[in-house]
């Protein structure tokens, strides 16, 4: 199976940067994350690191805006994803881990 | 530090924070299509402590990155005793298709190899340091010009 979309699944700093990633090599990114203000931070941290992927090479049709927030869940999303990369690191701020 | 750290984390974390892992795995589980490779990011809690309520734990592991993931190239594949070989192999591939080099862990070692190779080195670097034997600012330029790790 050719892995095209990937789900996100907590985007600290750590998934933000995973994301990044999928998206210089050309992927398609769905991001779930049920903290407020995820979005916006997301957008800008893609924003900073994107001239440093661009440095090292990104791929053909690789864009900055192929990616989507879906919000709290996956939900109706996951039938899209090929690979999901979940990331709610110990001891790193994740809306997933609520005892935090 | 990530030794200190770790200490602490089978005494007061761990049982917790792998609780709402399993809730959250098991949705994960329930939901992404039976093909899908689910990896987690942790670092500190293997996959074998949150799938318990999977019903086809066969397709996650771990794929614990190094911060940030977009520019260090590490990345720690590390299977539960349950993960499929098609699985691993399938992640393996990914990361490096990324441009990652991704190895692969082939048992759940508290702290996988990375971060155990990352302490040993920090246990003696303080030990070296607290006996006398240089100073701080000495050591910081033996890590900084001249390396193995």
């Amino acid at each position: 199976m050719a892995i095209k979309t990937i789900g996100v699944i907590g985007t600290g700093v750590i998934g933000a940067s995973w994301t990044g990633l999928f998206l210089a090599h050309g992927l398609r990114v769905l991001v779930a994350d049920p903290s407020p203000d995820t979005a916006d931070k997301l957008a800008t941290y893609l924003q900073t690191i994107w001239p440093a992927l661009q440095e090292i090479g990104v791929n053909d049709g690789a864009s900055l805006d192929n990616y989507e927030f879906v919000g709290a869940s996956l939900g109706e999303h996951y039938s899209k994803v090929d690979f999901i990369q979940e990331v709610c690191i110990i001891g790193i701020a994740c809306g997933f881990n609520k005892a935090d | 530090m990530w030794f200190q750290q770790s200490r602490l984390i089978p005494q007061q974390n761990a049982p917790e924070k792998a609780s709402l892992k399993l809730a959250l795995f098991a949705e994960i589980d329930a939901k992404a299509r039976p093909d899908v490779i689910i990896a987690s990011s942790s670092s500190g809690i293997p996959s074998s402590q949150f799938i318990g309520q999977c019903k086809n734990p066969e397709r996650i592991l771990i794929g614990h990155p190094f911060n940030p993931p977009h520019l260090m190239p590490l990345v720690e594949v590390v299977p539960h005793s349950g993960t499929s070989d098609a699985t691993i192999s399938a992640a393996l591939q990914f990361y490096n298709s990324l441009g990652r080099k991704a190895i692969h862990i082939q048992q759940e070692a508290p702290g996988f190899v990375a971060n155990r190779l990352q302490a040993a080195l920090l246990t003696e670097a303080y030990s070296l340091v607290s006996r006398g034997v240089i100073s701080a600012e000495d050591l910081g330029k033996k890590v900084t010009f001249f390396s193995n790790t």
